[in-house]
């Protein structure tokens, strides 16, 4: 029974960390997300102004 | 895994999910763009590979090209020539430079000679009122001499003529 206990004590503890980290993961993917959007909206602006200058 | 937990993490994948969405519609407008940007440099490169209904502009470039290496040796010659000229215009300087020292001592000679002549004109008209004057001064005693002369004759034939009256006087009387 003390065995079963401390079985499910560890999977708890371990489900929590596996959880802390998943969350840790989805704010770093949403930070680099956001990072790669900044990239290519400065990339978009410099392929914009390079479009237009050829264009002209 | 409690309510709150499973609703905070549901946002942050719901915020993920948002930026993912997001980033996908910035590619496409980067691929829009660079699509447009190929048809740019497709545009530019038909224009400098067969022209624009005019000479391509590879062409002119060649062209272009040879007139600069034609300036460049037209430009190389006209250097040497150039080069030339100021040595001999840098000659000619000098040969000036030493006929102007010739020149200043010319003058300087030319003074010099004039100085001299200048006072042996001096000396020579000096030594002329002299012999003038001397000329004068032995006229006038030439003159007095003649005069102190005939005044002796006068004197000499008044003493002769006295005497031979004299004579001719004794004579008679006796």
């Amino acid at each position: 029974m003390n065995e079963k206990n401390d079985t499910d004590k560890a999977l708890e503890e371990d489900e929590e960390e596996t959880e802390k980290a998943l969350d840790k993961e989805i704010d770093k993917l949403t930070e680099d997300f956001k990072k790669l959007r900044k990239s290519c909206k400065t990339t978009t602006e410099a392929l914009q102004e390079l479009n237009d200058n050829l264009r002209d | 895994m409690t309510t709150s937990e499973t609703s905070k993490r549901s946002a942050s994948v719901s915020g993920l999910l948002h930026e993912i969405r997001e980033t996908q519609s910035d590619f496409a407008v980067i691929r829009a763009e660079l699509k447009l940007l190929h048809e740019n440099v497709k545009s530019i490169s038909a224009l400098v590979r067969d022209g624009n209904g005019d000479t391509s502009i590879l062409t002119r470039l060649a062209l272009l090209s040879q007139k600069i290496d034609d300036m460049q040796r037209w430009m190389d010659g006209h250097r040497s020539a150039h080069e030339k000229l100021k040595n001999d215009i840098n000659d000619v300087r000098k040969e000036f430079d030493e006929l102007k020292v010739s020149q200043i001592l010319i003058d300087k000679d030319v003074s010099q000679y004039r100085a001299r002549m200048a006072s042996e004109e001096e000396i020579t008209l000096d030594r002329i009122k002299k012999a003038e004057e001397f000329a004068h001064a032995q006229k006038m005693s030439h003159t007095k001499v003649n005069e102190e002369r005939q005044k002796l004759l006068l004197k000499i034939l008044g003493v002769i003529i006295l005497a031979a009256i004299t004579f001719f006087a004794g004579q008679h009387l006796r």
